[in-house]
């Protein structure tokens, strides 16, 4: 395996026009497990770690933030210019462990791979058991299933979706942006081209009486990927609810934002009534997913819960 | 297979170090391999344990899961740099006086956290000592003593603060 | 009570400053010139017949020294030691059976190209049935190996007294079917070593519990003599038993042989999970009999324990779940019938309690059960039925010393357990479980059971231990200075401890069956005794000084009591006077103890630990709980080092915890863990830890050390059935089976509600049902 690490993002954009195979690497923490642990093989990466032009904190003209895309989580969770956009910085402190949220990047969280029990406990020299995601043509989680349906467990997505983040992607062809929302496509795949870089976030200026927050269940208080999470964003105009974004993350393939106009208008102050208004919504946003602890029905529960939670967090703080 | 070759500057352990070696080297292989700094384990390559856990930039990280190439230009500091000839630093001591050590395996990496802990936060409560060293897996001790020993070092070195 | 200056203190690890600097070497440090590297092939399936198996690609690529397979080995059938079931190869022949079975290996200048060459070995299968449940082994209809019919690996039947009658004259029955899965040790340091060969002489860098084991395995297998191979013992990075029986070692040394050169070969995570030795996975049917008034009658026990592909330590194991639980309560008579069967996973055997946890899973949980039905106070009903000091159990124990009447009442104090009891909180609940386990094991050497120790005395003063045990973190190198320095009077940090090197310390069985304090230990006290005894003969026959006697550093006049001189300088008198004649303190201890007849009968240990573990939980609205807190009381016989102890007792706690609400490696039905992961497996962190509050009883043992029993893995044994126990307090359930995982708990949850309103008013439901499933492509896209 070569690894490259281009100085500027240029140097970086060329090189990935030329070089179709390379992947992309970031702070590592997600690519780097499956590569040790024989789950993936390249031959070409292509290491963006300490771009430049992927870092920082900035003010936007339209009074919104942009994020440079190489951020370091612990940065996220940290910095005082975040400090409206709750949801983000209480995702960001609680990804994984101290030393993962030390070295991933923001950038990396959003563009995770997917991960299923299946694939990534998968034995590598085993001949049994292959899926989708792995050369195979089934999926374990969903016999039946004609592509992989493995969840998409970022932390930080749902947070940026409900805080209506767009993402800049810079390539060959210039810069774009997009909605985060729109990086994720089925089976795992993103909206990105090979020679495009994830360079920074874009969040819209937060509307006075705002809050958001984001709540997530794992098995332990450590290391886990969230089993279910979910990140809410709430305006309040006159004690009501005047705007109101619900996005689940480990959902699925992808967030899962549900329709929030049940509860507008209804009174900011009684999280439990929005809550009980939103429930059925999460049968069906929720993917019946099972790993080695939970099955279906406990991750409706948990979603319920993460809700519930963090309704009760907006409506209070 | 044909790994390239890359030229690594960094500083390693308040020293100034150049070599090269191959792009896809890991951290952890590089410290361990060519550097000989054995201190930092390698138990699960996966970011799952935190035994390789060294302080890049004053912050703890998992080596096993960063390329060598990833510190270009960084301070990089190992257990190996903590004690000074034959005195140990406080964290050190406070390990041992608290019982914190059963089959050490964790130990180094254990400590690492430590220092960037009480870097961070002098008097950290048992709270904040979990949450900053959840990154560490031990499987003897059952954590009370090392919560203990963090306490510990914290105190001392407090007063040492406060002595001098 | 004597005055100890060392014994009971918490006196510093000898091995913590090189722990803690990073300088400590364990098998991987270990680098040395013109080093091979080694990586093994492993099956592809779990269960096939071998159909081809080419290996001339691999065999040509650059820099690969040797590819070896079956048919290159000579002594392929000498493995292994342990059980009397010959039944494993080093690499596999005709068949592969579980996921982690070796089929070839290969040498290479590095770790990279033996990789690279291994994915250039062809091999073909043709795959069979795989036997991956304790249920489908026993009915046989499948077989995990085709030379084990009935897929039994051992059978143990065994009655004392009349069970059938006892049942008859019965007021209550209790009990049921329990399921404790199979665990992993998960010690942090995965399996490392590096065999030097050098003209007929062979050096193994490794870490194990058994040394002297390891060396007659490499002997058996590499065909050169045990007194031609030395062991050097590395620092042991965990073992919990999983370093009883390690591959690993033996293979490197095999190739050192084979290639007469430098190999050195090291497990990634994913073999440590695989290709090692994890715990046997166990369903127990049990059932106490008991009268009117609570006093135990009877039980009686079927058992299924799983195997894994080949036998391990599995037969000891599961012989040690048959019997040591009933040990602890007076039974008139027991039944048990259990069964151990080979299933296509990884061999199976040691973890911390080594059976014992899952027999306690099962019966202190048909204990409590019995309570309910009897409407009594769960700890009454054991305190009514603990044996006592001096009687002799069922099984054939005797007790010189049994605290556990102390440690229920220490427990029921450190828990608040009357308090609570009475003045119940919803929403949580306290459990209590008691345990009994053994100081002393004959580890695969019936006629060996006790333990021997040299202590050496150098001319400059300078003293050292030689054992053949290991140290594993658990402490016993420092123990041994505590000893020796308590017994001469000399600081313990200037004692020197070599454990395991083969070629300078006395045989030994090995770190094993918590004995190394209590049998061990007696012999340095003897071993210190006899080298006080040395040189005070030599003083006065050479000398003319004396009667001495050794203490405090010094020689004292035994009859004055003036101090003569100082120990250095008695040291360097004894040596010059006899031309250098080295000193060596020889202690031996042999305990009065029983092989155990054809039933398993007989006092098998020189000292038995006892122990009350008690658990607290809350229930969460959510449909989830959390333990806050064990309260773990131990009759130790007497702590020799209070702080490493308590270490004891946290790291084991929190271990048997995490096993019933965190831990699984969820065997799926290919037999493969699906559970192969530290992310997925769920090793405990910071954050997981409840409130542990440790506490012993000190009974003083007349054979143990200063009194001394033993601590090392009696704290993981009960902590499952106390928090099983809690749950039941706290939400009416029994969790028969462990992990209890959320899924496991909402269900039985979910099952108790509808339950609660079939029988009462209509009660709300929680809305989601559980499995249903919604379709995928609409929920996940």
């Amino acid at each position: 395996m070569r690894v490259t690490k281009p100085a500027t993002l240029a140097e970086a954009i060329r090189f990935l026009s030329t070089n179709p195979e390379a992947k992309i690497l970031a702070g590592g923490t997600d690519l780097l497990p499956r590569l040790n642990q024989k789950l993936e093989y390249h031959d070409l990466l292509c290491c963006l770690d300490d771009l430049p032009e992927l870092q920082g904190i900035s003010l936007t003209a339209g009074g919104g933030l942009y994020i440079g895309a190489s951020l370091r989580l612990w940065e996220l969770a940290e910095t005082p210019a975040l400090a409206g956009y709750l949801a983000i910085q209480q995702a960001a402190a609680k990804v994984a462990s101290p030393q993962i949220r030390n070295q991933a990047t923001l950038g990396g969280n959003l563009l995770q791979e997917n991960r299923c029990m299946f694939f990534n406990n998968q034995v590598p020299w085993s001949d049994v058991n292959k899926c989708f995601k792995w050369g195979g043509n089934q999926c374990f989680q969903y016999k039946g299933s004609k592509e992989c349906v493995a969840l998409f467990q970022s932390d930080l997505a749902p947070a940026m979706m409900a805080h209506g983040a767009q993402a800049v992607l810079t390539g060959s062809g210039g810069e774009r942006r997009m909605p985060v929302a729109e990086l994720y496509l089925s089976a795992g795949r993103k909206a990105i081209a090979h020679d495009e870089v994830l360079t920074g976030l874009v969040l819209p200026p937060l509307p006075a009486g705002s809050r958001s927050a984001y709540r997530r269940w794992t098995i332990r208080g450590s290391f886990d990927f969230p089993l279910v999470s979910c990140a809410v964003r709430l305006k309040v105009e006159a004690g009501a609810v005047a705007d109101c974004a619900v996005v689940f993350g480990s959902a699925g393939i992808m967030p899962k934002a549900i329709d929030t106009s049940l509860i507008m208008g209804m009174a900011a102050g009684d999280p439990q009534g929005l809550a009980q208004k939103l429930m059925p919504l999460i049968n069906k946003a929720v993917a019946p997913f099972r790993d080695t602890r939970v099955n279906a029905g406990v991750r409706v529960d948990m979603a319920k819960d993460c809700m519930a939670k963090a309704l009760a967090a907006v409506c209070s703080g | 297979m044909n790994a390239t070759m890359y030229e690594l500057e960094l500083t390693l352990n308040g020293k100034k170090v150049k070599d090269m070696i191959p792009s896809d080297m890991l951290l952890i292989d590089y410290l361990r391999n060519v550097r000989l700094l054995t201190g930092s384990k390698k138990a699960c390559g996966a970011g799952e344990c935190g035994a390789c856990t060294v302080l890049m930039n004053g912050r703890p990280i998992y080596s096993c899961i960063t390329l060598a190439l990833q510190a270009q230009g960084k301070e990089i500091e190992t257990i190996e740099n903590l004690s000074d000839g034959d005195t140990l630093h406080p964290i050190q001591e406070a390990y041992l006086d608290a019982g914190a050590v059963q089959c050490g395996y964790c130990t180094p990496g254990m400590i690492m956290s430590t220092k960037a802990l009480l870097q961070k936060e002098p008097q950290p409560g048992t709270q904040c000592i979990k949450e900053a060293m959840a990154g560490n897996l031990c499987r003897c001790t059952g954590y009370q003593q090392i919560i203990e020993a963090v306490q510990l070092a914290s105190e001392r070195m407090e007063q040492r603060r406060r002595d001098s | 009570m004597n005055e100890y200056k060392y014994i009971g203190k918490p006196v510093r690890r000898i091995d913590g400053q090189a722990k803690v600097t990073g300088r400590a070497v364990y098998s991987d440090d270990v680098i040395l010139p013109r080093t091979l590297h080694a990586k093994v092939l492993h099956a592809r399936q779990s269960h096939a017949k071998i159909l081809l198996l080419d290996t001339e690609q691999a065999k040509a690529y650059p820099g690969v020294a040797a590819v070896y397979t079956a048919k290159d080995i000579a002594r392929n059938d000498k493995y292994f030691r342990m059980g009397d079931t010959k039944d494993t190869w080093v690499l596999a022949e005709e068949y592969v059976r579980y996921i982690g079975d070796m089929v070839a290996i290969v040498v290479a200048e590095s770790e990279e190209i033996a990789e690279a060459a291994l994915r250039l070995i062809k091999v073909e299968y043709e795959p069979l049935p795989v036997v991956s449940s304790l249920q489908q082994a026993k009915e046989a209809k499948d077989l995990t190996r085709c030379d084990k019919p009935g897929n039994v690996a051992m059978p143990i039947v065994v009655e004392r007294g009349d069970v059938e009658k006892d049942f008859a004259q019965a007021a209550v029955v209790a009990g049921g079917t329990y399921t404790f899965p199979s665990l992993h040790q998960v010690h942090l340091e995965p399996n490392s070593a590096t065999a030097v060969y050098n003209m007929g002489k062979l050096a193994v860098y490794c870490a194990s519990q058994m040394w002297f084991h390891i060396r007659e395995d490499i002997s058996a297998v590499t065909g050169i003599a045990e007194k031609d191979i030395e062991i050097k013992p590395m620092m042991i990075g965990g073992a919990f038993g999983a370093r009883n029986d390690q591959p690993l070692p033996v293979i490197t040394a095999l190739l050192a042989v084979m290639l007469k050169a430098t190999v050195k070969m090291t497990n990634t995570r994913l073999e440590e999970f695989l290709a090692c030795r994890p715990a046997l996975g166990m369903e127990i049917e049990t059932w106490i009999a008991a009268d009117a008034e609570g006093n135990f009658l009877s039980k009686k026990t079927k058992l299924l324990s799983g195997f894994g592909a080949y036998s391990s330590d599995g037969d000891a194991v599961t012989a040690i779940a048959c019997f040591r639980g009933d040990n602890n309560y007076r039974f008139r008579s027991t039944y048990v019938n259990g069964t151990g069967l080979y299933l296509n996973h990884a061999p199976t055997g040691a973890y911390r309690g080594f059976g014992n946890p899952q027999m306690h899973f099962a019966l202190e949980q048909a204990i409590d059960e019995l309570a309910v039905k009897l409407n009594m106070d769960p700890t009454e009903l054991r305190l009514k039925n603990f044996m006592h000091n001096h009687e002799t159990s069922i099984h054939g124990f005797r007790y010189e010393t049994n605290g556990i009447r102390e440690c229920m009442a220490q427990a029921k104090e450190l828990m608040g357990w009357d308090e609570k009891r009475k003045n119940k909180t919803p929403g949580k609940g306290i459990g209590v479980a008691a345990l009994i386990h053994c100081s002393g094991s004959r580890a695969g050497k019936p006629e060996f059971a006790g333990s021997s120790a040299l202590l050496r005395l150098e001319s400059s003063g300078a003293l050292t231990v030689l054992i053949g045990e290991s140290e594993i973190g658990q402490g016993m190198n420092t123990v041994c200075t505590q000893i020796v320095a308590e017994e001469l009077g000399v600081d313990p940090l200037s004692v020197n401890v070599v454990m395991g090197d083969t070629s300078l310390t006395p045989f030994s069985t090995g770190t094993n069956g918590s004995k190394l304090t209590s049998n061990l230990g007696i012999a340095i006290l003897f071993a210190c005794k006899d080298l006080k005894k040395q040189m005070s003969d030599c003083l006065r026959e050479r000398w003319g000084i004396g009667p001495v006697e050794i203490k405090n550093g010094a020689a004292y006049g035994e009859y004055t009591g003036e101090k003569i001189m100082s120990f250095d300088e008695a040291a360097v008198k004894c040596s010059h006077a006899f031309n250098g004649r080295p000193f060596y303190g020889v202690g031996i201890f042999e305990p009065k103890t029983d092989l155990g007849d054809a039933t398993g009968y007989g006092n098998l240990a020189p000292a038995y630990p006892f122990g009350v573990q008690m658990a607290e939980v809350t229930v969460h609205d959510n449909g989830t709980f959390t333990v806050d807190k064990i309260v773990s009381v131990h009759d130790i016989g007497k702590t020799i080092n209070s702080q490493m102890a308590m270490g004891q007792v946290y790291g084991g706690v929190l271990q048997g915890m995490a096993g019933v609400t965190l831990e699984s490696l969820a065997i799926n039905k290919e037999g493969i863990y699906q559970a192969n992961t530290l992310l997925e497996y769920k090793p405990p962190t910071f954050l997981e830890m409840p409130e542990i509050v440790g506490s012993f009883v000190e009974t003083i043992d007349p054979y143990g050390p200063y009194g001394a029993k033993c601590i090392a893995e009696p704290p993981i044994i009960a902590v499952a059935p106390a928090v099983a126990n809690a749950l039941y307090d706290a939400v009416g359930i029994r969790f028969e089976e462990a992990p209890i995982t959320p899924a496991i708990f909402r269900k039985k949850l979910l099952e108790k509600q509808r339950e609660n309103q079939r029988q009462n008013q209509p009660e709300k439901l929680p809305e989601n049902q559980g499995q249903q499933r919604t379709n995928p492509k609409e929920a996940g896209s």
